[in-house]
């Protein structure tokens, strides 16, 4: 799977990922095989890249966090958080954007 | 170095802000498109509207809206004016696309103007959108300097669009609703065909219920009369002890048999809902002695002692089906004496007055019998049980016995129930709520029963109409019994043609017949009567297998006189006839008085 | 020794004023013949804020599909209307000199305020609002109650962090126990003195109790909601570290999909560098301190 430019996208090639414009609605989905028309929707669109499917670069590897920065990272979040509502949707996401950034930083 | 006093620059806002009063008048008038074409125009329609506002505020040299496809991912011109701008439109919107200022524009909320030149045309980006969705996107062209292009026009064009986005999402809305309300009518027609489809086969199968009960009815008990009948006209001929035996064998077989296949044929018209309950006056008393009187020589054998006692308070004449009440009493302290075998089988009736006109009763029947456990007292009143396949062997019975009581007490709107323990006896009770009788009974009953042992010969000419050649011979046995020497019809016509040669005093007419059957003979008889002066009006009574209540009204409906169901009870028939013929004695008496 | 919070303002406008070059724009869009020209013409005075402009316009931002190589373009696209809030974020820190810090780092502070831009900024146009520049300038400048208090009032808001952090409360309740109000009505106190829109003193004054807002309900409670986005990322800071508690009722009245954060979070990525060097571009050069003469 590869992300690829808007330039440097062609026709046959195959999404590997759903593509959604910028309100976050979703023009084509998943395995669909690009087309001349696709490209004019990516243009109408402004879809400035798309991922698709092939060995044009390594598989990204799923990060394994150690069990203990997980904890760390899930206490230091919910401290942050105390005061709000952790099962609010948007708090969700937020605290697991906050997890995620967390353990990044700390691996990097 | 501020502007603020300058002469020219206060022309400028006096203008501006007249041309504003003004524009906003024009946007703020709504133009009842929605409402004009039934709430669905088309987008012609609506366009041509929201030019009509633009071009007030706004002068464009050409313009036009693409609308998004049904599938949401491209964008067609649609409309466009004038005429001529189709290819030139086009070309700028295609242009925008590649250069993506289209896509940028379809994420502003207000205009992108892109300015020209001397040599070029402005060109002017908006997109149509209410919140959640992008309907469309306007594009027009304007001169490189014109004025009428500026923050406020463009701000009152983002308005005019907005409502342009409105009102198309209304109009697809209100199409969406109106296909959604033709779908579900097509669906709701449909649905009630089929309801109707069967509500025709439920009645049909109603219908086809009612007659297989019917035909089963009259199939059964046809040849049950014959051999009961047979065997009671046998009992009264000379017999030895042996055959006296065995005509007695015959009897009980028989009047089991009868019960039995009456229990069926009640359980099936009870399930079928066929039954229909009387509501005629009767003493409580009375009902409760009779069916003391039926067992006691049955208590007496079994040593048991049986006894009633009504309640002094409870009130004795009331209304109801006295039959059915009688069959339940009847099947309940069948059952007490069946499983006691010592001690005693008491009825206690006690019941108040819950009003002026009704009655609320309790009927307990206790006895000292073998009792009933738990377990099996839960599935007593259910169909076909009994409490273990033991009894049925040593007791008898189809188990139909309880259910029915049940069936026939709901019927009645009663509850009825059970206490018992084993080895220490049972109490059967039901409640009934009945009408109370306020006006005297009637002699009639009493009359019927005082009548019964009279076995004075009759005299008179009667015509019996029947079939069967089985139930010719009992019939004929009986009431030569009675002294009478019947003529015999075979069917419906034959009678007709007999009684037109003969005067009868009295013809006892089945109803099932061929070719012509015992109402469309009544009808005949009844209409010559009517057209023949000279005719003297002749008794019908009805000999009928079926025990239906609008079989009686029937037979009364096509006119004639009375009603007597088979198998044919004696003493039924005697009370009947006597009420059409002489008794002998009588008639001697007259004979001996005119000689 | 407490000192009102209208005592506290009088002294701030005397000493705090909006900046000369956003006086400027606004007297000439609101005057006759405002062209592109014209306005150029202004923006030119100030070279830096120019460039900064010009930057933005080409930045994430904008997502201008084509290069834009003159102030009079990055107008264009930027919209008339938007220019002037533009202006006041790209001046709104000059305003505020000798703010004491060790209470506070301004560049930290004036982050926090950035992020809470850009996020309002992205909330709003997903929302498809009329004019997002607004929301960018209410996110900009939601705290500045705070660095009055810091410069005005330093032992009772030194006090109340204090308190704060030990008690494990959120601070803007802790400065109404201490001061009897907190940095959010004295923020819109002073956008009021100033006479800026309403819009934004509403969007300043409540943007922690949302639900009291009367007339900018919406514009409050996306400001509302960004502020929170701001400190759980915890880009700057304003003196608050721990999340401020969501309301409800605000992310209702927003009226989008609650999955839409992921795309809120996204674009605060790509847009919040390109954001603080357009605010903070300027401090690192003393030029747009004094923003041209008169």
């Amino acid at each position: 799977m590869a992300k690829v430019l808007l330039d440097n996208i062609e026709i046959g090639m195959e999404l590997s990922a759903d593509v959604i414009d910028r309100q976050g609605r979703v023009l084509l989905k998943e395995g669909v095989i690009l087309t001349e028309k696709h490209l004019r929707i990516f243009n109408t669109w402004g879809v400035l890249e798309i991922e698709i499917a092939g060995d044009l670069e390594q598989e990204e590897t799923k990060k394994d966090y150690p069990p203990e920065l997980i904890e760390e990272a899930k206490l230091s979040v919910a401290t942050h958080f105390q005061h709000n509502d952790a099962n609010h949707p948007v708090i969700k996401n937020l605290m697991d954007y906050c997890q995620n950034q967390y353990m990044e930083n700390k691996v990097t | 170095m501020s502007n603020n006093s300058n002469p020219q620059n206060d022309q400028y806002m006096a203008k501006m802000y007249s041309d504003l009063i003004d524009s906003l008048h024009t946007i703020a008038t709504p133009d009842d498109i929605l409402l004009q074409f039934d709430g669905e125009p088309d987008s012609t329609t609506i366009l041509d509207a929201v030019w009509l506002r633009i071009k007030k505020i706004i002068t464009l040299k050409e313009m036009g809206f693409l609308l998004l496809d049904d599938e949401g991912l491209e964008f067609n011109l649609t409309y466009y004016q004038p005429a001529n701008a189709f290819s030139n439109i086009n070309k700028v919107s295609n242009t925008a696309i590649k250069e993506g200022t289209f896509s940028w524009a379809l994420n502003q909320n207000r205009a992108v103007v892109l300015h020209g030149d001397k040599d070029n045309m402005s060109r002017l980006f908006h997109v149509v959108a209410i919140r959640g969705k992008v309907i469309g996107m306007f594009i027009a062209t304007f001169d490189f300097d014109s004025e009428s292009v500026n923050e406020m026009t463009l701000g009152l064009l983002s308005i005019i669009l907005l409502n342009c986005a409105n009102t198309i999402e209304a109009s697809t809305l209100n199409m969406k609703v109106r296909e959604h309300n033709e779908a579900l009518e097509t669906k709701i027609e449909e649905r009630t065909r089929q309801l109707d489809i069967e509500k025709s086969r439920a009645e049909a199968a109603s219908i086809a219920k009612s007659n297989f009960l019917a035909t089963m009815s009259h199939e059964i008990r046809t040849p049950m009369n014959g051999v009961l009948g047979m065997a009671q006209v046998l009992a009264t001929t000379t017999l030895t002890e042996e055959q006296q035996l065995y005509v007695n064998t015959i009897l009980d077989s028989g009047n089991s048999l009868l019960l039995v296949i009456n229990d069926i044929l009640d359980f099936s018209k009870i399930e079928a809902g066929k039954m229909l309950l009387e509501n005629t006056a009767f003493n409580l008393t009375q009902i409760t002695k009779d069916v003391v009187n039926l067992f006691t020589n049955k208590a007496n054998e079994k040593n048991i002692l049986l006894l009633f006692t009504i309640d002094d308070s409870c009130p004795t004449e009331l209304k109801g089906d006295s039959l059915r009440i009688k069959q339940v009493l009847q099947n309940l302290v069948s059952n007490a004496i069946k499983f006691t075998s010592q001690g005693a089988v008491k009825i206690n009736i006690s019941g108040s007055k819950i009003s002026e006109d009704s009655a609320s009763l309790m009927i307990n029947i206790t006895d000292s019998g073998i009792g009933i456990d738990q377990v099996s007292q839960e599935s007593l009143f259910s169909d076909f049980t009994q409490v273990d396949s033991s009894t049925t062997r040593k007791f008898g019975g189809t188990g139909l016995g309880l259910a029915i009581c049940k069936q026939l007490i709901t019927l009645m709107k009663g509850e009825i129930g059970v206490k018992s323990q084993p080895d220490k006896g049972a109490t059967f009770w039901f409640t009934l709520n009945l009408d109370i009788n306020n006006i005297i009974q009637d002699e009639q009953s009493a009359n019927r029963d005082s009548l019964a042992h009279e076995q004075t010969p009759l005299v008179g000419s009667v015509l019996l109409v029947e079939d069967n050649a089985v139930n010719q011979i009992v019939a004929k046995a009986i009431l030569e019994k009675f002294g009478l020497t019947p003529d015999i019809a075979n069917d419906g016509l034959e009678a007709v043609q007999k009684i037109q040669n003969k005067q009868f005093d009295l013809v006892l007419m089945d109803c099932q017949m061929p070719i012509l059957d015992g109402f469309d003979a009544t009808k005949k008889i009844r209409r010559l009567e009517n057209e023949n002066k000279d005719m003297q009006y002749l008794p019908i009574v009805a000999l009928t297998a079926n025990a239906h209540d609008k079989d009686k009204e029937r037979c009364l409906a096509v006119g004639m006189d009375n009603y007597l169901s088979k198998p044919i009870v004696k003493k039924d028939l005697y009370y009947v006839l006597s009420q059409y013929l002489t008794k002998a004695s009588n008639k001697m008496k007259n004979d001996q008085q005119i000689n | 020794m407490a000192r009102s919070a209208e005592h506290i303002i009088k002294s701030t406008s005397q000493v705090a004023s909006l900046p000369t070059i956003y006086l400027k724009i606004e007297e000439a869009l609101n005057s006759a013949n405002c062209s592109n020209h014209y306005l150029v013409d202004i923006l030119s005075e100030d070279t830096a804020l120019s460039a900064r402009l010009l930057r933005l316009s080409n930045s994430a931002m904008f997502n201008f599909p084509n290069k834009i190589d003159s102030v009079s373009q990055a107008i264009t696209i930027i919209g008339t209307q938007q220019l002037r809030a533009l202006v006041l974020a790209s001046s709104v820190m000059k305003i505020f000199k000798d703010i004491p810090e060790d209470l506070i780092n301004m560049e930290m502070f004036w982050r926090h305020s950035i992020a809470c831009a850009v996020s309002a900024r992205v909330i709003a146009s997903l929302r498809r609002a009329a004019n997002v520049e607004y929301f960018f300038l209410a996110g900009l400048l939601h705290d500045i109650g705070r660095l009055i208090m810091f410069k005005e009032v330093p032992i009772e808001i030194g006090e109340a962090i204090q308190l704060a952090t030990k008690t494990q409360q959120l601070l803007f309740k802790v400065e109404k126990e201490v001061l009897g109000f907190d940095h959010a009505k004295l923020g819109g106190m002073l956008l009021k003195d100033w006479k800026l829109p309403p819009q934004l003193i509403e969007s300043t004054c409540y943007h922690h109790n949302p639900r009291l807002s009367v007339d900018f309900q919406d514009e409050v409670a996306v400001v509302h909601v960004a502020d929170i986005i701001a400190n759980s990322l915890q880009l700057g800071s304003s003196g608050e570290h721990l999340v401020p508690t969501l309301d409800n009722q605000a992310w209702e009245r927003i009226g989008l999909p609650d999955a839409i954060i992921t795309t809120v979070l996204s674009e605060l990525q790509k847009q919040y560098d390109v954001a603080v060097d357009f605010v903070l571009g300027g401090s690192d050069s003393d030029e747009g301190l004094e923003s041209g003469a008169a």
